[in-house]
C-alpha cells in the first residue's frame, strides 16, 4: 500500500513537473498554455484513478483531487470544468467509490472550490496552502466515511490506515503548491530582473546625452526669450516664439526625465508627509484637471509619513494622476485616497477612464513602452524608478474601458 | 561636454555677448542659461569688462 501511494504522489509530482519544465520553455503561449495545463491535468487524474491505492485488492483512495485543484486554481473555469469533465466520465465507467457516493463528493467539492477560486489569485502563499488544505481535508473525511461505510473492518483494523489517507494528500497537495508558487515566484523575479537591467542600460544612456542636449536647448531657449522681448517685434513673430518655446519646454521636460533615470538617488531623502505632499499635486494638478473637465477627488485627511524625496515624490504623484488625467472621458473624476496596511501606506489612485489591457499592464513601466499618441514611455518607468528607491511596489488593477487603480505602497516611516 | 561649449556661442561678438548677459540678467532669464553665458565671458577672458559695468 505505501508503494501505491508513492506511484500516486509520483504521477502526480512527475506530470507537473514536465508541465512547468514545458511552459517555461515557451513563456509565450499563454492560450496555448491552458490547452496543455488541462492536457496534464487530465492526464494525471486518469492515471491516478488507473492505479490507486488499494487494501487488499479494493481501491480505496487516489489523488485525483489534487490536479483537480489545481486547474481550477491556476487554470480558472476554463480549465477546471472540462477535466471535471474528463474525471466524471471516467467515474461513470469504472467508479471506485460507487456513482451514488461519487456525485455526493464532487457537488460538494466543486462548491467549495469555487467558492475559494475568487480569492486565490491574489492570496498570499500560506492562505493557498490554507485554502487547498482545507478542500483536501474535506475530501480526506468523505473517503474515510465511504471506506467506514463499504469496509468497515479496515479501519478499525488498521489505524495507520486513517493516517496515511489523511496526511499523504495533504503532504502531497503542499509540495505541488509549493513547487507551483516557487517556480511562478521565480519567473516574475527574473521578469522583475530583466526590467530593472533595462532600466539600467536606458538610465546609462541616459547619463551620457542627456545632459549634452540639455545645454544647448537652455542656450536656444534663452536666446529665443531675448528676442521675444525686443519691442520692434512683430505680433506673427511672437506667435512663433511662443511655438518654438512651448516645444523647447517639452523636449525639456523630456530631457529631464532621461535625466532622473540616469540619477535616481539625486534629491535627499527626508521624512515626507504624503497627505500633505498628495493635497500639494493635488493642488497643482488642479488646473490641469478642470482644462480637461475632471475633478479631482482627494480624500485622505489622516497624515501619513514616509521617507524619500519630496521633489521625486512629486514627480511620481504627478506622472500618475497625469496619466489618469489623460486617460479618462470628461467629466468624469479621479479618486485618491491613502490607506493603512500594516507596515505600509498604499495609495491609491483611480481613474475610470479607458483601461488598460492585460498585457498593457505587464508592460507598463518598460522602457520606452507607452499607449499614448504623444507619450515617450519614460514617465511611468520613472514613476517604478522612484517606488523602486523608496523600497515600494506598483501595483496596477485595470479593465478596459471601466478604469484604472494605480496602488502604490510605500513603507511607513516610524520615528 | 568641452567640444560642444567651446564652440556653442563662438559666433557672438564680445559686445553682443556682454549685452545679452545684461539682458538676460535684466529680464530674469533662467539661471542655467545666464550661467552658460557667464561661462563662455569667462573662456574669453571678458571678466573685466563684465566687472566694469557692475
Amino acid at each position: 500500500m505505501f508503494v501505491e501511494f508513492c506511484i500516486q504522489i509520483f504521477l502526480v509530482l512527475t506530470i507537473l513537473s514536465l508541465y512547468l519544465a514545458w511552459t517555461r520553455l515557451h513563456p509565450r503561449l499563454t492560450k496555448k498554455k491552458l490547452v496543455f495545463l488541462f492536457f496534464f491535468n487530465s492526464l494525471i487524474i486518469i492515471l491516478c484513478m488507473s492505479f490507486p491505492v488499494t487494501y487488499h485488492s479494493d481501491p480505496i483512495i487516489n489523488l485525483r483531487v489534487i490536479p483537480w485543484i489545481v486547474s481550477f486554481l491556476y487554470g480558472g473555469l476554463s480549465v477546471g470544468i472540462p477535466v471535471t469533465l474528463v474525471m466524471v466520465i471516467y467515474e461513470l465507467f469504472d467508479s471506485q467509490m460507487g456513482i451514488g457516493y461519487a456525485v455526493i463528493l464532487y457537488t460538494m467539492m466543486l462548491i467549495f472550490i469555487l467558492l475559494i477560486k475568487n480569492r486565490f489569485e491574489n492570496n498570499s502563499y500560506f492562505n493557498k496552502l490554507k485554502c487547498t488544505t482545507c478542500i483536501i481535508l474535506l475530501y480526506d473525511a468523505f473517503t474515510l466515511f465511504v471506506i467506514y461505510i463499504n469496509h468497515r473492518e479496515l479501519l478499525i483494523n488498521s489505524k495507520w490506515l486513517i493516517a496515511a489517507i489523511v496526511i499523504i494528500p495533504v503532504l502531497a497537495n503542499w509540495l505541488v503548491i509549493f513547487l507551483i508558487e516557487a517556480i511562478q515566484a521565480n519567473d516574475k523575479f527574473r521578469l522583475e530582473m530583466a526590467r530593472s537591467e533595462k532600466i539600467h542600460i536606458v538610465g546609462q544612456l541616459a547619463a551620457s546625452v542627456a545632459h549634452e542636449v540639455r545645454n544647448p536647448i537652455t542656450v536656444v531657449k534663452g536666446f529665443m526669450q531675448l528676442i521675444q522681448h525686443d519691442e520692434k517685434l512683430s505680433g506673427r513673430y511672437h506667435d512663433y516664439l511662443q511655438t518654438m518655446e512651448r516645444e523647447l519646454d517639452r523636449a525639456t521636460g523630456i530631457i529631464n526625465d532621461y535625466l532622473s533615470l540616469a540619477k535616481p538617488q539625486e534629491g535627499q531623502a527626508k521624512i515626507i508627509n504624503i497627505t500633505e505632499q498628495l493635497h500639494t499635486v493635488c493642488h497643482t494638478l488642479h488646473s490641469y484637471a478642470v482644462i480637461n473637465d475632471m475633478r479631482l477627488n482627494c480624500r485622505v485627511k489622516e497624515s501619513y509619513y514616509v521617507k524619500g524625496s519630496i521633489e521625486k515624490t512629486q514627480q511620481l504623484l504627478v506622472n500618475i494622476i497625469k496619466n489618469g488625467i489623460e486617460a479618462s472621458p470628461k467629466e468624469s473624476v479621479i479618486d485618491l485616497d491613502i490607506l493603512k496596511e500594516k507596515k505600509h501606506i498604499l495609495i491609491k489612485i483611480r481613474d475610470y477612464g479607458q483601461g488598460m489591457t492585460r498585457d498593457q499592464i505587464e508592460k507598463a513601466g518598460m522602457p520606452f513602452y507607452t499607449t499614448k499618441e504623444s507619450g515617450t514611455g519614460l514617465g511611468l518607468m520613472v514613476c517604478y524608478q522612484i517606488v523602486e528607491s523608496m523600497n515600494g511596489k506598483i501595483h496596477i488593477e485595470s479593465e478596459p474601458s471601466k478604469g484604472t487603480c494605480f496602488t502604490i505602497k510605500l513603507p511607513i516611516y516610524k520615528g | 561636454m568641452s567640444a560642444c561649449s567651446a564652440n556653442r556661442m563662438e559666433k557672438l561678438s564680445d559686445d553682443l555677448l556682454i549685452e545679452s548677459y545684461f539682458k538676460a540678467k535684466e529680464l530674469e532669464l533662467s539661471k542655467e542659461f545666464i550661467d552658460l553665458i557667464e561661462e563662455e565671458i569667462h573662456r574669453r577672458s571678458l571678466d573685466g569688462m563684465v566687472n566694469q559695468y557692475n
